[in-house]
This record gives structure tokens, sequence and C-alpha cells, in this order.
């Protein structure tokens, strides 16, 4: 037994469940191929339940390995036997595809595949049958004839012999044929503690009560040949049925050819003519004063490639949804690699200038390998379902599909399931994934297991450790992808099932990103972005105050006055770079032109902050360093950077340049730097690049450094092309800021949630630049943020709490000349119920409402009366209620209230009125703070308004406190947090003592001492508990 | 910490934190018992989620004064290292809202004071929902004070009730005893219960045993009129002295016989010292099912044949007087490993609820599986044929027919076992076996698998 020997019958396992029947198959699809390859298999059949979610991995692995894959699928018809499909040629694949989506749509999202038998017959002719079960027998065989096969498996179940037996004259007697299967469901017997597990997390049992749920034993995996024909000794016919299917089956999903979609309207085959036409109307719009020889030459050179790779209709849809975006008025701007091509910018799908730019159309597209180019265009966040809706409504259902994204199993998540399955209590598992703190992929060690309290060495923990890192990477559920689109001249669900997605309208399919790149299949990424939102309404305030109607691209270039802004890091709103680490760079990088902004987004990512491109880059630009280059061709390629790679283009040049790396092999190590899935691919890039460059005579320790800072890039780098359509919404957004504070701060608050900061800073913010705010009113706000002349920004009643827009919007509408007289005025009116009412008077929107106002509690009392409401009669009188006195509300408590139920005041910071306090406590403010000297000590307090715990700066703690005058950035480290966790973690208002530490403008407080200073708020209210937000952990 | 806090965050504040769950059947157990205990006090005693509420009309001064008989409450717990926390009043809500913001631990309302005593008291001391709470505070409406303003104008109540609803205009009222609140004594709470009192103390045993009898034909007589019988039953004696006894005990199925019942308790009775005598017995169905009246017997005294009921009252009593962990029986328990597939549990227990639904295994087992598997001496081919012939205790079995193998793989998460192959055989004689290997053949373990016979058929 112990030799492995193909000797004998062949023998092809047919009956194989991946882990893509989720929570059945115990293995992945390629580790099912290695086997069947290494065993001797001479084909091997996978047919997961009801889906074609893994058939394209176990394609790719199966080209690989060089053996022979059968694309199948099993289903289980509601009346008649569970049958294993496979496919015999194309029209069998495209019949089975329109199976599974018919029957996954049927059955609704994530319930499986319904189908009825009839369905499965008429796939007759191009399709092999395997029947699980002898029912419906008849049916089956007078449907598929020869291709009608019942199965047969050796379960080791006692009586296997005897059941065989009947199986082989149950065939005999209804004209089928039998076939041997192992029903296969782990490539190996190890697999069967996993398997076990999988069967209780699916059904929601403990390994101690699944009972009969588990398997008796681990019999069903890939064998040997050999064994498998000892096993059928007395039914050689069923061994040899296997190889008899095998080669029946002569389809592969090679022979899938996709098409790219017509413009819908144009001729067929005018898709190049009409790109180029396209190409040169734009550029002259682009370029007024003639076009540019240089981007001349690279439209010719890029059109030229498009037609011999045939990729002009691509281009052509994307552009035709571009257009569809701009004619309804939705901001659009395409990022990532599509920026590297001048004819992207001309027919509008990008907005980066590419004299502005160094392009690298080879980045793109390129001739040498022949994939599809990735366009990504961001959107409006809150429109870009429009957009979607009109792909699918213009290419039909049928046609246009999103891709789906396969969701694994991830450290925490595995634990906690397998934990589950093993009965570990919920403590021990809360506190094991809680030692993972935020989403991690590494797996968790001993240290961290001590860390929660518990024994590494108990022996279910052990079991669940071990068996948790095997799931890891486990397929859980298929989602949708953020916004991967993929359109098809032809029905899509011919090529891949179509399925429904969990969200409403939306139709995704079965395969994600890689599986459709490994197939060749063409996607348009229709992302969503906030910041295009804001930037839209920004646009609109401004036209609506009677300012200039602008576009993106009518924004004022290099206005100097934006660069001083940025420089001071006076940046909070603005896209990308209002981030904490951002703020600090700024006044470090000082940007003074729009490239400085793409260095600037680019540079502060965990790619070039691990591979240690910071600190050069910084000391170069302000001459600490000189400029050196190690060779003339590399001047050339880091000239932009100072010499430092912050690109991925640059690390494919210098693969180029420097280590002889031919064009198509440098797009293969800047994919292995893409996906951090291969990152151990990477590695064998590095002896071909550190040698190379070694022998063009560079020095040994350059080249390694070179290749460190690349593989730097292996997690997250931005490419220069992405980062400069990034830059371009960075210069919109700051020029907004400091052009329009007023409309700027509006156009914020109306896109909320986004963005890095609350409504609370964004107004306070606007306040420092001079733009006047108006509180929340119920006789002059509308939903949204208002302008009220150029400087003075309104509030919009979205602003308050528990306040529907349906409400607000009615309450807009009814609203009457001289304004609301109260609370029952506008409930008469506006038709509002008591809940609205309560939440306007909370928000204090009547206190300027009418001719004297009404202070808040006045408000609240009216607001909560109950029906009966006044008669008919008297409406409009005054009601005749005895006045009611109620006590004054204290500035303190305006103000809490205020947090409470806008989430900011305007009437006062809490620190201002707890300020005699801190003085005589000798606390400093944010503002002084901003004066002190490297090294002072310092005492302050603040809210807190941030936690962070970025994954990069190994446990330290970032929390950002704020009082009346300004804001501190606080660093706290580990040390000191683990003395301090529950106040760190606990407090609102933070006092802290500690050291200054100022770098140029930029200062932190090294913290040392902490103390929970929460309950002084209380008393600005009496005894009620007001919470001030934070933002934690993001 | 505060409460409300979830817990995970808790834990990331302070991450060696012990966390209990909390048992709200245990506590409100523990409740039960402390309103037992205040029956010394009061003869009406009630009891929620807040505390203990005594009907304490005219009972003051058996205790000296209205401030001692708090005191002798607040001693009484504090001796069992409990804190309470007493108010004397003369309103339920009064009393309460005293008893939680009183100013100490035992707070005495003097008669008519109450609405100028709960003026400083905070609003929270109505008895109130969080959300009007919330309500009162936002208006500035903090202590109860506040309220008699608003309460005292001329639309009063009904304006106040316009405001906040029903309830809080409810609470208020009550609190000042504009509004009746009666007092419900918990009596009521236990399914069912007898009881009785006695003018003299009783202390005689057989006193005792015919004070069981009483209670159990008057908590049968209530029942059968509920369609009930009990599955758990408590006796509580209340001594002279304030201390209750307590016998409780459990039945394996409903039942209403009140002479099974009395039997069960007054076999216990012998362990109860009733001290100075007894002045009170109840007797609580604790736990009571549905039982349907049964058709009485039509033969006299014939046996019809041995059915469950019958055994029911057997194996009550055996348990109840050897001890409910000594009287078992074989339930199914889902596992592939045979000498698991059985669990011994007790008769009176309920089954646990993973092996309620628990089934037969699929495949037939021997009606005898010995204790444990003996071994034998096998002849059989390689790699897994049945076995030719085996000798089992010395005796040579030559096989004449077999069937298998069963692969019964060890359960991996609690001891990793071999492997074994299962194989039922008939010996010429027609006795039937099943045995099997342990380990198998090439399998790379360092000793050859070993056979053994581990059941027997019918």
């Amino acid at each position: 037994m112990t030799g492995r020997t193909t000797a004998g019958a062949a023998y092809a396992e047919l009956q194989v469940t991946t882990n893509f029947s989720f929570l059945r198959g115990a293995s992945h699809p390629h580790e099912f191929v290695a086997t069947a390859k290494a065993l001797g298999h001479c084909a091997i059949g996978i047919a997961d339940h009801g889906s074609f979610a893994g058939i394209v991995r176990a394609h790719v692995a199966a080209k690989e390995a060089g053996l022979k894959l059968l694309t199948g699928v099993r289903v289980d018809p509601t009346n008649g036997p569970p049958l294993l499909l496979y496919a015999k040629d194309r029209t069998g694949y495209a019949g089975l595809c329109r199976l599974i989506s018919a029957g996954r749509r049927r059955a609704g999202h994530g319930n499986g595949c319904q189908v009825s038998l009839a369905e499965c017959l008429a796939l007759k002719g191009s399709v092999v049958a395997i029947a699980l079960d002898p029912i419906e027998l008849d049916a089956v065989a007078a449907a598929f004839g020869r291709d009608a096969y019942l199965a047969a498996t050796f379960r080791y179940a006692g009586d296997d012999a005897a059941a065989i037996s009947a199986q082989a004259n149950l065939a005999r007697r209804h004209k089928l044929r039998l076939v041997a299967t192992n029903d296969v469901q782990a490539h190996a017997p190890e697999r069967r503690a996993l398997h076990d597990v999988l069967a209780c997390i699916r059904n929601l049992q403990t390994i101690d009560t699944a009972g009969y749920l588990l398997a008796a034993n681990a019999e069903r995996h890939l064998k040997l040949p050999v064994e498998m024909a000892r096993l059928f000794a007395a039914w050689p016919d069923a061994i040899a049925a296997t190889a008899a299917i095998a080669s029946a089956c002569d389809f592969s999903l090679d022979q899938v050819r996709y098409d790219y979609p017509d413009l819908p309207g144009a001729e067929p085959g005018s898709a190049q003519a009409t790109l180029t036409r396209l190409a040169w109307d734009g550029a002259k719009e682009r370029y007024p004063a003639g076009i540019p020889p240089s981007v001349a030459t690279q439209i010719s050179y890029e059109l030229e490639i498009v037609a011999e790779l045939g990729y002009a209709p691509y281009f052509l849809t994307v552009h035709d949804i571009v257009m569809f975006a701009r004619n309804r008025g939705i901001l659009c701007q395409g990022r990532g690699s599509a920026a590297n091509s001048a004819v992207c910018y001309c027919i509008g799908i990008t907005a980066v200038d590419p004299t502005r730019m160094d392009l690298l159309f080879e980045r793109f597209v390129s001739a040498a390998r022949n994939e599809p180019p990735d366009i990504d265009v961001d959107f409006e966040h809150e429109r870009r379902e429009e957009v979607i809706q009109y792909i699918y409504a213009h290419y039909g259902r049928e046609r246009a599909g999103l891709a789906g994204a396969i969701a694994a199993y991830r450290a925490r998540s595995a634990l906690r399931d397998v934990g589950k399955a093993l009965g570990l209590t919920a403590d021990a598992i809360a506190a094991l994934s809680g030692s993972v703190w935020g989403r991690s992929e590494a797996a968790i060690d001993d240290t961290h297991i001590k860390a929660a309290g518990l024994d590494p060495e108990a022996p279910r923990l052990r079991l669940a450790l071990t068996l948790a890192r095997t799931l890891v990477g486990f397929p859980r559920h298929l989602s949708q992808h953020s916004g991967g689109f993929v359109i098809a001249r032809g029905r899509l669900d011919e090529i891949c099932p179509v399925v429904d997605a969990a969200m409403e309208a939306r139709t995704i399919l079965e395969w994600d990103k890689d599986d459709l790149e490994a197939l060749g299949i063409l996607k348009i990424d229709v992302l969503a972005l906030g910041m295009l939102t804001c930037i839209r309404k920004a646009f609109d305030l401004i036209a609506d105050a009677g300012g200039p109607r602008l576009e993106l691209a009518d924004v004022p270039a290099e206005d100097p006055a934006v660069y001083d802004m940025l420089c001071r890091a006076d940046s909070i709103g603005v896209f990308q770079v209002e981030s904490r680490a951002q703020m600090s760079m700024l006044p470090r990088l000082k940007p003074r032109c729009f490239y400085d902004l793409v260095i600037q987004v680019a540079i502060v990512r965990p790619g070039p902050i691990q591979g240690d491109m910071v600190h050069p880059y910084l000391r170069r630009r302000s001459g600490q360093e000189t400029v050196s280059f190690p060779s003339q061709a590399l001047e050339q390629v880091l000239s932009k950077t100072l010499g430092v790679p912050l690109f991925q283009e640059q690390a494919m040049k210098i693969a180029i340049v420097a280590a002889g790396f031919t064009p198509a092999e440098a797009d293969a190590l800047r994919r292995a730097m893409a996906t951090f899935k291969r990152a151990g691919l990477i590695g064998g890039f590095g002896a071909k690049l550190v040698e190379g460059m070694v022998a063009r005579g560079y020095a040994r320790d350059f080249a390694e450094r070179c290749f460190r800072q690349i593989e730097g890039f292996g997690t997250y780098g931005f490419p220069e092309s992405h980062a400069a359509s990034f830059a371009l919404l960075v210069y919109v957004s700051a020029w907004l800021k400091c052009r329009h504070p007023a409309a700027f701060a509006a156009a914020l608050l109306n896109s909320q949630p986004m963005g890095f900061y609350a409504p609370a800073q964004i107004v306070r913010d606007a306040q420092e630049h001079g733009v006047r705010v108006a509180p929340p009113c119920a006789d002059r706000s509308l939903w949204d943020a208002t302008l009220e002349g150029a400087d003075t920004l309104r509030l919009g009643l979205r602003q308050i709490k528990g306040l529907g827009q349906a409400a607000a919007e009615a309450l807009v509408a009814a609203r009457p000349e001289g304004g609301y007289a109260g609370p029952a005025d506008a409930a008469r009116r506006a038709k509002l119920d008591r809940d609205d009412l309560e939440a306007l008077a909370r928000g204090d929107a009547f206190s300027a409402a009418g001719t004297s106002g009404l202070p808040r509690r006045q408000a609240l009392w009216q607001a909560g009366l109950r029906a009966p409401r006044p008669l008919p009669l008297f409406d409009g009188l005054p009601s005749n209620d005895a006045p009611i006195i109620l006590p004054e509300m204290a500035l303190g408590e305006q103000v809490a209230e205020d947090y409470a139920h806008l989430r900011l005041s305007l009437k006062a910071h809490p620190l201002t009125l707890l300020r005699t306090y801190l003085l005589i406590a000798k606390m400093q403010t944010c503002a002084q703070l901003a004066c002190s000297k490297n090294g002072a000590r310092t005492t302050l307090a603040g809210l807190v308004l941030l936690r962070q715990r970025p994954g990069t700066a190994k446990g330290t703690i970032f929390v950002t406190l704020e009082d009346e005058t300004g804001i501190a950035n606080l660093i706290v480290w580990p040390h000191v947090f683990e003395a301090y966790r529950p106040v760190v973690l606990g407090a609102r208002l933070l006092q802290v003592e500690g050291q200054v530490q100022r770098e140029a403008s930029v200062v932190h407080v090294i913290v040392r001492k902490l103390f929970d200073r929460s309950a002084l708020l209380a008393t600005l209210v009496g005894s009620a508990p007001v919470h001030y937000p934070s933002r934690d952990f993001r | 910490m505060r409460i409300g806090l979830p817990l995970a965050e808790a834990r990331a504040r302070l991450p060696e934190l012990a966390v209990w769950p909390q048992r709200v059947e245990a506590d409100a157990a523990l409740r039960r018992r402390l309103a037992d205990q205040a029956l010394r006090w009061s003869p009406s005693v009630a009891c929620d989620e807040d505390g203990l509420r005594l009907d304490a009309s005219g009972i003051a001064h058996l205790f000296g004064s209205e401030s001692a008989l708090l005191a002798d409450i607040v001693r009484h717990f504090w001796r069992q290292g409990l804190t309470a926390r007493a108010c004397i009043a003369d309103t339920l809500g009064a009393a309460w809202a005293g008893a939680q913001f009183g100013p100490t631990a035992c707070t005495v309302f003097a008669p008519g004071q109450t609405r100028a005593d709960l003026a400083p008291l905070p609003v929270a001391a109505l008895r109130l929902a969080a959300e009007d709470l919330a309500q009162l505070q936002r208006l500035g409406l903090r202590r109860i004070g506040d309220l008699y303003p608003i309460a005292d104008a001329a639309s009063g109540r009904a304006g106040l009730a316009r405001r906040f609803g029903p309830v809080v205009t409810q609470r208020l009222f009550q609190a000042l005893g504009a509004e009746a609140e009666p007092l419900v004594p918990d009596a009521a709470a236990p399914a069912l219960r007898a009881r009785l009192a006695f003018a003299e103390p009783v202390t005689a045993p057989d006193a005792l045993a015919r004070i069981v009898a009483k209670l159990a034909d008057d908590l049968c007589a209530q029942l059968a009129a509920a369609q009930l019988g009990a599955r758990r039953l408590a006796l509580v004696f209340h001594r002279v002295d304030g201390l209750p006894l307590r016998l409780a005990l459990g039945t394996s199925r409903p039942t209403r016989a009140p002479s099974d019942i009395a039997r069960l308790f007054v076999e216990k009775l012998g362990s109860l010292d009733p001290g100075f005598g007894i002045e009170l017995a109840t007797l609580d169905a604790e736990l009571a099912q549905s039982l349907m009246p049964s058709q009485r017997d039509m033969l006299p005294d014939g046996d019809p044949g041995f059915t469950a009921a019958d055994l029911a009252p057997l194996v009550d009593r055996l348990a109840n007087r050897l001890g409910p962990a000594n009287i078992g029986r074989l339930a199914h328990a889902e596992s592939h490993v045979p000498e698991r597939a059985q669990v011994f549990m007790a008769a009176l227990g309920a089954v646990p609820r993973h092996l309620r639904t628990a089934q037969a295994p699929s495949q037939p087992r021997p009606l005898r599986l010995l204790g444990y598997p003996e071994s034998i001496d096998v002849t059989a081919e390689l790699p897994d044929a049945p076995p030719l012939l085996f000798r089992w205790r010395s005796q040579l079995h030559h096989v004449a027919a077999a069937n298998g193998p069963e692969r019964i793989a060890g359960e991996w998460w609690l001891k990793a076992g071999d492997i074994r192959d299962y194989y039922r055989l008939e010996d010429r004689q027609g006795r039937r076996f099943w045995v099997y290997r342990e380990g198998l053949w090439g399998d790379g373990a360092a000793r050859p698998p070993r056979w053994f016979l581990h059941g027997l058929f019918a």
C-alpha cells in the first residue's frame, strides 16, 4: 500500500465537495487538485453544492498541475435524486450556469439553489448526470441515456457490500451505469477534525452535542486508484466508468470566451474609429491652446496599442458610463492606473493632465500581457446607486452584473466559530479574540493567549487554535465587490452564474475579481467617494449664493494661498490630508505645488513608512541631505522624488532600468506588490532584482535596500497615477476650504457621515476661519446646512438627533409667514408627531422661532403635551393652559443639552465653563501648549475627540484632546497605556501630564500620567450624565 | 466602570476583569427566601426586583416603635451579611422612595408628613422609567418637590398627565397618598399553596406528620381543580423564633396523589428540629405541570400489566430514600463510539437538553455490550476482510457469516483512540458476536492491529 502506483485501472474522483460549498467541504480546490494529481487520478471532477464559486480556482490549479478538470455542480432537485452534473461541452456549461443562476435566484440570497428535476433533465445531451440516490431513475435514464449514471460509494458503514450490490442491481434494472465515487469532502484524512467542526458550525452545535452530525470515520478523502479498485473489486465497471466520464467531458473554462460589449447604438466594429474621434476631439477641448506634441505622440501610441488589443469597446463603455454621470450632474473621476493614459484624460474618464505627470502607459495596458486593463471610477457616494442602476437598465441584467467577493475566515472569525464549536466559553473566546486587536491576518501565538489569561496547553484550546489556523482563508459566504461591474456582449449568465446579492436590486457574479482576472474578463470599478459628494454640494452652494458655477476643471490651479494653508496643517475636512498622521506631515513636507500633493498623498502610507522612505525624503527635501543618484539611468526614474522611490511605477522602472527586467516581468513584480495574499511571491523576485542590479554595477547594499523598499509596497503602496488622481481632489477640497470656507463646511456637514471629523470639529474649524455659524432653527433652517450671505452658515435640521428627514421637510414646507408660534403651531401646520416635536425642542430649534422665541424648557414642555389638542375653533389662539413655571436652564445645562442632541454647541465650549477650576488646578490650554518649548513639562485637560491605535505603531495609542482654545495631540506609549488602560479608554474628560515634543510646528505631548476628570462634566448640569462623543480606533 | 457598559468595552479597559453571568433565577430564589424570612415581622409580604414590601399596619407596637421595627429588620439582614435599607411611611410609594433615597438606612416618614418628607428626594424616587426621568431632568424638574407647583395648578393632575402621560402622574399621586395602592402579598406567587396556622406551637413529630397529610390533601385538591400535577414541592415550617425550616423534593412525573406526596415528606421529617414549636406550615407546588384526569381502573384490584405510571411512585420513593443520585436509568447519547452511545443518569433528573432528541445509532448494535472489550485471537485476510475464525475465552469459533467492516474512528476532541473496524459475525452454532480490530494494517503504527470482542447479539 505504501508504493504509489498508477498501474491497474484508471480512476477519476468525480464527487468532490470543496470549501466553496460553504461549511461543507474541508479543503481548498487547489488542495484537491494537487492531491488528485499526486495520487495518480486521471482527472478530477469538482461539483460544489449549487455553485461555481470555486471552479475558477480549481481550473487555475488544474492547469498548473496538468490534470484534467471536469466542471460540474451538485444540485438537489426538489422532486428527484441529488445529481452531479458535468458539462460535456460549452453548451452544457452555459446550461449549468443558467441552471445555477435560476436556482439560486429562486431560493433567495444565501439559501442555496432550488431547482426542479425537469430543469436538470432539460440539459440532456451536453451534460453527464450522476444520480446519488436511487429515485426517479427512469426519468434520469430516459433523459440522459448513455450519460446517465448512478453513484456508489464504499463508506465503511458496515453493510457496504450489500449496499453497493443493491445499487448495482438498481442501475441495471433502470438502465443506468454504475460509477464509483468516494463522496470526497476533504483532500486528506487529516482534515476530519476540521470537517467535524464545519458540521458543528453549520448546524449551530458544539462538538459535544453534534452527535451523529459528525462523521463516524475519516474515509471521505481522495484515495489511491488501486485502493478504489480494491474496494470496488466486485464492480470493475464502476471504476472504468469514471475514466469514461472523464473522456466524455471535453469542456474547459478556457473555452469561455468573453467579448467586450458593443457601444449601444453603434455599429459593430466601428469602436476603434469612434474612440479615435473622441480622443482627438477631447484633446482639442482639453488643450484649447493646441495639443502639446508630447501628448499627441502619446495619444497616437496609446490608440495604436488599443487597436492592436481590441480594447476600444471597453474604453467606450467606461466613457458611456462617465457621460451618463456627467449628464445627471454626478461628479466622477477616474482613479488608479487609468490615470496613466492620455486617452482616458482626453475622453474625460480621468482628470490628471498628462503634461503634469510622467505617464507609464504599460502600467495600464500592456501588449505583453494579454489582460484587460482596469479602470476604476469614483462617483459621489450618495448618488452612485443611480449609476449602478443605469448600468443594469442600459445593458440588462443578463449582460451586466457586479463582481462577487468571497468573504473568507480571518483569524478572529475563525477562532470565534471554532471556539464555539469546541464548546469554549464565550469568555475564553472573547478573551482570545480580544487579543487579536484589529483585523489581523497573523496567527495567534502563545504569548497572546497567556496575555489573555488562558493556558495555551489546555487541550481544547490547543485544538481550537490549530483548527482555527487551518480555517483561516476558508470562504464563508459570497458577497458583492465594492463596485466592480462585468459587462458582456452576450448573456452573462452563460459565462458565470449570476445570483442575487443580499442588497436589494443587485445581481452579482459568483466569481470574485481574482477569478475574473484569471479568465481575462473585464471589469469596471464603479466606486463611491464621499469627498466627491461634498465637492459637488459645495459647488452647488457657491452657485446658489450667487457665485460662479464651478466644475472640477474650473478650480483655479496652483493658488498659493491654498498651499500656505496646507503648510500650516490647516486641513480639517480636506480630502486625504486631514488625518492626524497627514497633518503632522504637512508642515514638514511643506507642499508648494501640485506634485508635492501627489507625494504627500503617497508618502503617509504604511508602505513607504515601513519601507523607511519618509525620513530620507524629508531630509533631502529640507536640504539636510544631498540628493544623489546611483546612476544616470536611475536619475531619470527617481529625480521627481529626490532619489527615494515612493511609487509603484518607480519600483517597476527601477527593475527595468537597473536590474534588466522586461516590462512584463516588472509588471509581475508590481502584481506581487499589490496583492498581499501572494506576499510570499515577492521574495522570488528578490534574488533576481538584487543580482540584476549588482551585475549592472550597482552596490549590493544599495540593491538590497532598493528591494526592501519595494517589499514595503507589498502591503500598501500607491501607484503614482492613483496618488495623482487623489491629489487633485486634495487640491480642490483645499481650495474650497481656503476660498469658500462657509460653503465647504456646509457641504461637509451635508455629506456626513464621511471623513475623519465630527460635525463639532467641522463647525469649530469653520468658525476659526471667520464663518459665522447659526444654530438650527424651526423658522430658518432647511434639512441641510445652508448659507445666509457669504459668510454665515445656518446649521440644518439634519443636525438634530432623532428628527427624520421627512418630518424636517414637512416643517420647512408648512412654514408660515411670521414663523412658528411654538411646538403646537408646528404640530398643527406640519402634521408633526410628538417625537418630532420633542426632537426639535431638544435641539433648541424654537428658541429663535416666531415673534419672541420660546425658552428651551418651555418649548420642551409644550412639545411633550399630549392630546387633546385645542379644538379647531380655537386654532391659532394661544392655549389657555396656565403658564407652567419651569426652572431656568443654566448655560452648562444648555451646552450639555446641545451636545446631547446636536452633537455640538454654539453657545460655549464645556471647558470654558470649567476653566476657572482648571486654572486653579494650574492646567494649560491647548493654545498655550502650541507655544511651549520642546521638552517642557505640561499639564492639560480636554475632551477626548479621538483615540487611535494604528497597526504600524506597535501598540502606541494616539489621543486627540480638545478644549476651548484648540486641540492637543497626545502620544501614549504602550507601557503608559497598560498602566492607565481604564482611564485612556473610559475618560471623556481627560487630564494628562507629560512632556512637550516639538518638531517644526508639529507639537505632541508624550504622556506620563492620565486622570479621568469626566466627573467634572456632571457638575455642569447637576447630576445628568452627558455623553460627549469621541471617535475611537478607526 | 458603570452599569450599562458593554462587556467588550469593560474588558478593553480592564482585561483582567472577572465576569459572572447574571443568574436571574438564583436572584429570584434568594429574594423569595428573604421574603419567607420577612414573614416574621408581618403576615403580608411582597417581593419584587427592588426589594421587600411589608404591610406594617398595627404591628410596630410589637417591636416598641416604628423605628425599632426598622432597626430590627436592618439588623436581622445585617447578621446574614446583607445590607438593607428600610423605610416606613404612609404609602407604599413614599416608603419605596425613602428606602431607596432616604437620608439614613432606617427612615421613618411621620404620618401626615409625606408631602414635606418627599419634597427633597430626587424624582427617581418615584419609581419611574428611564425615559420619563430623562424628560423630567431636561425640564429641570429634579426633586419631587419641583413637581408640586405643577400638580397644584388649576389643571393639576390633568395638566401633569397631559405632559407626562398617566404613569408619572400616578406614581406621584400614589406616593402622596392621593391615589390608593394596595399591597398585594406574594402568598399567591407559588403556583399553588396549602397553608396551616396554629394557635399553639406544635412540636410533636407525629403531629407534624398529620399536618403534612392535611397539607397534602389540601394541595392535591387544588392541583386536581387546576388539572395539574406537582413536579417540585416545598414544605416550610415557620418556627416560633422566625426560622423557616424548608424541605424540598422533586418527582419523576407530575403527581397529585396526596398519600404519595405525604409519604415522601414524612420520610424526611426526622431530620427536622422544631425547636420551641411550629406556628405556621405551608406546602407549595413550586413547579406544576399539566396532568389530565385519568380514568379510574375498572378492575378493583386487577393487575392489567406494568406501566410507566406504576413505576413512577416506586422510583420516587427509592430516589427520595436512597438519594436521587443512586437510582438511575439509561439514555441514548449520540456518539459513534459504542461505549459512549449511552449514558447512565439519575432517574428523577430531567434529561439534559442535548440528549433529549438523541437517537439510537443507525447501524445494528448488540443487545449486550461488554463493559470491557475482551481480547480475542483472530484469523483474517488482510487488510480488512472479516475474521474466518476466532478464539474467545479459550473456545474456538468458526465464522459462518460476516458483515462489515463498519469503521469508527476515535473522538479526536477527547482522547484520540485508534480506528476500529467492527464486524458482525455468526458462528456455526448460530451465535452472533460483535468484534472489532483496533488499528489498520499498514497504517505505520508500531504494533500490529489487535482484535477484541465487544458485544453479543441475542
